[in-house]
């Protein structure tokens, strides 16, 4: 470059920014207005909401002495932990339908499964639901292990998960 | 006076300026409209701070939770879920009214609200453009009663949040 134009480059660069700066601002003004904004929806402690659930369903009170847990506990070591007796089924089924059915309404999360594991043999002991299996990703998916007195090394995974 | 060269030296700058002029202006324009996507994000928090808000009420010593040496989380301890304690335990929050309704599974308990008016806003939550939200919610918890038993219940909260 000659010296000429390093001259005229120093006196027009500085303008130029300028007005590159201004039309920036203008346009920020004019265009940024109607562009649609991203929409991000914050649901985080959602799984909290079913923790509580579970832990709350499994310390309901069955009588004086024990709780749904120890329900739980005490019906398959009866069964030998294999499938439970209709009696005893539909006595559980009745008590977690009490608990469970009205949460779940016709609109927003509507479909509940229960699932009751031997561990660590996943061997399915009971399943109750009140629309169906769920086979899809559930919405919300959550499991608390209940410990085995008579069997140290095994326990059953009391698994509560839902579709919104 | 300008001499012939002078001025055809302008008028032909003056046209590579008219196209540097729109160069520019395009080039802005696309660099504020990528730059909006990012700048321009709206978070809602309207389900978290509702959470949050439900959270307290089930988990704080200073709502209705049961405690004796620790806290029992969703256990509600029906010596303490009264309006005064409600009024406490969302002392800070302006925006927020609530209504808790508990029953257990034939009967309605009992019904506290921190304000009287929440009732008159209950059929406003159907309209769409509103200076609020509402939500409608119903948990199930445990209910510590005098004599120290837990029973099943459940807990209607119906909440408005100013926007």
């Amino acid at each position: 470059m000659n010296k000429k134009g390093i001259f005229e480059v120093s006196i027009y660069a500085p303008f130029a920014l300028i007005l590159f700066a201004l039309i920036l601002i203008v346009a920020w003004f004019l265009f940024s207005a109607p562009a649609r904004p991203t929409t991000d929806v914050i649901k985080s402690v959602e799984s909290s909401r079913i923790n509580l659930l579970l832990i709350n369903y499994l310390r309901t009170p069955v009588d004086e002495e024990k709780n749904i847990a120890d329900f739980i506990v005490e019906s398959f070591k009866k069964s030998n932990y294999e499938k439970l007796g209709s009696e005893t089924r539909n006595e559980f089924e009745k008590l977690t339908r009490q608990i469970l059915d009205p949460l779940y309404p016709e609109t927003m999360c509507y479909n509940w499964n229960l699932q009751i594991k031997l561990m660590p043999d996943d061997k399915e002991l009971l399943f109750i639901f009140n629309k169906g299996r769920l086979f899809t990703p559930p919405t919300a998916d959550t499991s608390i292990d209940v410990p085995l007195i008579e069997k140290p090394s095994k326990y059953l995974r009391v698994r509560l998960y839902e579709e919104c | 006076m300008k001499s012939k060269k002078a001025s055809f030296i302008i008028s032909s700058e003056m046209v590579i300026w008219i196209w540097r002029f729109l160069f520019l202006i395009v080039v802005s324009i696309i660099f504020v409209f990528i730059l909006s996507s990012y700048v321009h994000r709206e978070i809602k928090i309207a389900d978290l701070q509702e959470n949050i808000l439900i959270t307290r009420l089930l988990y704080s010593q200073n709502c209705f939770g049961y405690e004796d040496v620790r806290i029992y989380p969703g256990i509600i301890d029906l010596e303490k879920f009264n309006e005064e304690n409600l009024k406490k335990c969302i002392a800070h929050e302006n925006r927020i009214k609530f209504k808790l309704t508990l029953s257990n599974e034939a009967n309605e308990i009992k019904t506290i609200k921190d304000e009287e008016e929440i009732d008159d806003l209950i059929p406003l939550c159907e309209i769409k453009e509103k200076p609020f939200t509402c939500f409608n919610e119903t948990k199930y918890v445990l209910i510590k009663n005098e004599k120290k038993e837990f029973n099943k219940g459940f807990l209607n909260i119906f909440g408005v949040i100013e926007k």
